[in-house]
């Protein structure tokens, strides 16, 4: 029989994993630290972390206190919203520049975003629908193949556009070789 | 089992030791965490294989886990997360999910397990991700908020939501679900793999941005799930995070550094060599649709060496730094896992499985041997010493063919054997390994095989390039074989002699039989198919063969008066006679006389004679005596010698002996030969004690006078 019954030895490293070890509240480690003198031999064993993924865990290994994490975002007023842009440059591999940002405020559904290339008065654009997403919303996937650019210095401008709002990106330079 | 039960005693024994190793720190606090926050990599904060992981977990396993992590958790206006359940509805599938199959009161394990094997998303990802937005694996008292907003993300964003599916599944399924998105439609978001992105610190653009390569798509998933990377102050600020007083406090983020935190305290490294090299080796094999198929189980680290393996439909990969990541799998796995998988005596593998070996054979290379399979014999492996006898044969191409069973040692001199379908190959430190075949492998196990007085081969036979006879050398001797004698050992002297020599023992042929030793003066004697080689310390070890043996054997071999042959004959070389020499005499052969033995006076008196091409010819009979007055005569094709103390030794022949012969011979009043024969006028004479005979050759008139 090839195939392993791992998780049978899994299990059961667990329960004598959980036999060891002294303390196990993830909300009150510091009574566990006063009360036990095998307390600090856990510690040590945590601070022997990171283990090696995939082999077996002791979630009886105690939880620091107060993580601190983000505050609620709150969302920007709709005429603060700008675009950020997450990436833009020439990408040799499809021969194409591609710019992506996201709005800065969670934005609505039937958006689309438009990248503007410029030079010398001539302008390219391209028009992307935009992503709604958990903390933003996309603007990705905006790109002008090189066919349709010069060689040089080009200005770039990514837009959102919805039936209700629109927010545009700083203009950044792009060099298309 | 066993395999199952070692295992579990050596990872209890490292935990074990790691809980033994005193501190002299203070009572553990809040501030205590694992994660060396020098480790957080903001390109890299976890790697694709340890986040697509699906099968990391069942869901028994996640219910001990939020068992644990839970213990001290009370229910608030909702229960914990160890103890809620909830009727699930069906969610179909998509290009993303295989879909939720609904069922009646499904606990967070079971929801949490089935969304990561649904999405393809590892469950401790999911774990981490509810503990990260809502701390709901620890917290105590959750309410109905934290339960909303369990993992940050509802429904989703461009399908209708199934007012049906909601509830914690939602939450679950839905956040696996999208981080399957990042990946399947990863041109639709800001974050992208495989390039320098800018990132923000904030959501407060004025905090600043920084430039990151993002190393893979799982990175790339959690930076457009939370788009802001950690500044330096909240990565090292500690569990609490920044000091609100901090300079940096407006500018802190928490919600990546979290995931790598809790995920690296949780359930060890973002990053796993192993499990990536896995990765990768599963896709080069097809993947899912290749021939191992879609995996069954998720990645198992902590095995010897640091290694790691999946196991999949047909099959499973094994890892280690130092072997890289191979499959194994059919006859060649089963054999492998047989035989104590990694930890065995193979050790893990180092290639592939090879097929397309004769007779529909393949192989596999591992850290210790390398298994052989055919159809006839299965999968058997080949390892040191055996293997260099192995490769000497041919591989599974030369005569031996394939494996049949393990080697076998513990022989003298570290020696071992393992039997292949056309012989056996031993091995010794002394003797090297070799194969060991058929007659020759009989004659050699009829004497003690390796504990007999041949001790090991020290070299393959030449069988199959000879097709008159073959042989093989062992340590001390050779066994020769030819179809008409069969296997036969020579050694020593005997076998040093005939196996170099030159003339008569070349002509010998094969042996037809052992060395049989004991004779007088310490000799031996080995038969061979034409002859014989006898040996005594003083005569070294000499041919004899033919009517010339026949002879010496007549008048009693070694013992008899000749004693032992002094040297080979010369009959090769002569075409009307020949002879050999012994201690005490010399056998002449000639054709028209067959082989007799001469000696002594008689001897010297037929050399000064001219010898077998001289007037006598050669010996037609054996010297005789017992003749009066203690003679002794002997024949030869044209003549005899006669012999008595009084005389000596003189030859008589032709018309003189015919006289001498009519007249009585010795016993006559001529008596025994005292001169030779000699011509005279008209004739020959020869002085006998009792006259001298004359014949006149013209008239054949004889006198005695």
């Amino acid at each position: 029989m090839l195939h392993r019954r791992h998780t049978a030895a899994l299990a059961i490293g667990l329960a004598a994993l959980s036999g060891l070890a002294a303390c196990g509240s993830t909300e009150s480690p510091a009574d566990d630290a006063d009360t036990t003198s095998a307390a600090p031999s856990v510690e040590a064993a945590v601070d022997d972390a990171p283990g090696v993924y995939g082999a077996p865990i002791d979630p009886t290994r105690p939880d620091p206190t107060d993580v601190a994490t983000d505050p609620r975002v709150t969302p920007a007023p709709a005429d603060d919203a700008t675009v950020f842009l997450t990436y833009s440059g020439w990408n040799p591999a499809v021969g194409a520049v591609e710019v992506d940002g996201h709005l800065t405020v969670v934005g609505t559904g039937d958006a689309t975003c438009t990248l503007t290339l410029t030079r010398a008065g001539t302008s390219v654009t391209a028009t992307v629908p935009a992503t709604p997403d958990v903390n933003t919303t996309w603007c990705g996937g905006a790109s002008v193949p090189g066919s349709q650019l010069s060689p040089g210095p080009w200005s770039a401008v990514l837009s959102y556009r919805s039936g209700t709002s629109t927010a545009s990106s700083e203009p950044v330079e792009v060099v298309v070789p | 089992m066993m395999r199952a039960l070692t295992r579990l005693v050596t990872v209890a024994a490292l935990v074990a030791t790691a809980l033994l190793v005193p501190t002299t720190g203070s009572a553990p606090d809040s501030t205590a965490r694992a994660a060396d926050m020098n480790l957080f990599d903001a390109g890299n904060i976890i790697s694709d294989a340890v986040f697509f992981d699906a099968l990391s977990m069942d869901a028994l396993a996640i219910e001990r886990f939020l068992d644990a992590k839970g213990t001290n958790c009370v229910a608030g206006t909702m229960p914990c997360l160890k103890d809620y359940t909830q009727d699930t509805a069906d969610q179909a599938a998509d290009n993303l999910c295989a879909g939720y199959r609904g069922a009646l009161r499904e606990s967070a394990g079971t929801i949490i397990a089935k969304s990561s094997l649904a999405c393809g998303i590892n469950p401790r990802v999911l774990l981490v991700l509810l503990q990260k937005e809502q701390s709901l694996v620890t917290r105590t008292k959750p309410g109905t908020y934290e339960y909303q907003k369990a993992t940050g993300f509802g429904c989703p964003d461009t399908a209708p939501c199934n007012p049906a599916f909601q509830g914690l599944v939602s939450q679950v399924y839905f956040a696996a679900r999208q981080f399957q998105r990042y990946r399947v439609e990863a041109s639709r978001y800001g974050y992208k793999a495989g390039r320098t992105n800018t990132i923000q610190y904030h959501p407060n653009i004025g905090c600043g941005t920084s430039q990151v390569y993002i190393a893979n798509q799982a990175t790339a998933g959690l930076y457009n799930y939370t788009p802001y990377r950690p500044t330096q102050a909240a990565l090292f600020s500690g569990p609490a995070g920044v000091p609100r007083t901090s300079p940096d406090f407006g500018c802190a983020t928490y919600g990546n550094r979290n995931f790598w935190t809790y995920f690296t305290d949780w359930f060890g490294s973002t990053q796993s060599p192993g499990a990536a090299a896995i990765l990768e080796a599963h896709s080069a094999l097809g993947g899912p649709t290749g021939r191992l198929g879609g995996p069954t189980s998720g990645y198992i680290c902590g095995l010897a060496g640091g290694g790691c393996f999946q196991n999949f439909q047909f099959g499973a990969i094994y890892w280690s730094h130092a072997s890289g990541a191979h499959a194994v799998g059919g006859a060649i796995g089963a054999a492998w896992a047989g035989r104590g998988w990694e930890t065995g005596s193979l050790g893990y593998p180092t290639g592939g499985e090879v097929c397309g070996l004769v007779r529909g054979g393949c192989l596999q290379s591992f850290q210790k041997a390398t298994l052989y399979y055919s159809p006839a014999t299965g999968a058997v492996p080949v390892a040191a010493p055996i293997t260099a006898g192995y490769h000497a044969q041919g591989w599974e191409r030369g005569v031996v063919g394939y494996p049949v069973a393990d080697r076998v040692c513990g022989l003298p001199d570290s020696g071992c054997f393992q039997v292949f379908q056309g012989g056996i190959i031993y091995a010794s430190k002394s003797a090297g390994a070799h194969a060991v075949r058929g007659a020759i492998f009989n004659t050699w196990g009829a004497l003690g095989w390796e504990r007999g007085w041949l001790g090991y081969p020290t070299g393959g036979d030449n069988c199959g390039t000879s097709s008159t006879g073959c042989s093989q050398n062992f340590q001390n001797g050779s066994i020769h074989w030819s179809p008409s004698t069969g296997a036969v050992p020579v050694r020593g002297t005997i076998g040093a002699a005939w196996k170099s020599g030159s003339g008569p023992m070349k002509l010998i042929g094969y042996p037809t039989g052992g060395e049989v030793c004991g004779l007088p003066g310490r000799g031996c004697f080995q038969p061979f198919a034409k002859g014989a080689v006898y040996y005594s310390p003083a005569t070294g070890a000499q041919p004899v063969r033919g009517a010339i043996l026949g002879t010496w054997g007549a008048l009693g071999w070694e013992r008899s008066w000749l004693g032992y042959p002094t040297g080979g004959d010369n009959c090769g070389t002569s075409s009307t006679g020949c002879s050999q020499n012994f201690q005490h005499g010399t056998i002449h052969y000639s054709p028209g006389t067959g082989a007799h033995s001469i000696r002594g006076a008689i001897a010297a008196t037929w050399t000064a004679s001219g010898g077998g091409a001289g007037s006598l010819g050669y010996p037609t009979g054996e010297e005789r005596c017992g003749l009066v007055r203690g003679g002794c005569f002997q024949t030869f094709a044209k003549g005899s010698v006669y012999w008595s103390p009084a005389t000596g030794a003189r030859a008589v022949s032709g018309a003189i002996r015919d006289a001498w012969g009519a007249r009585g011979w010795e016993v006559g009043a001529l008596g025994y030969p005292v001169e030779e024969q000699r011509a005279v006028p008209g004739g020959v004479a020869q002085r006998f004690q009792g006259g001298t005979l004359t014949v006149q050759t013209a008239t054949g008139t004889v006198t005695v006078s």
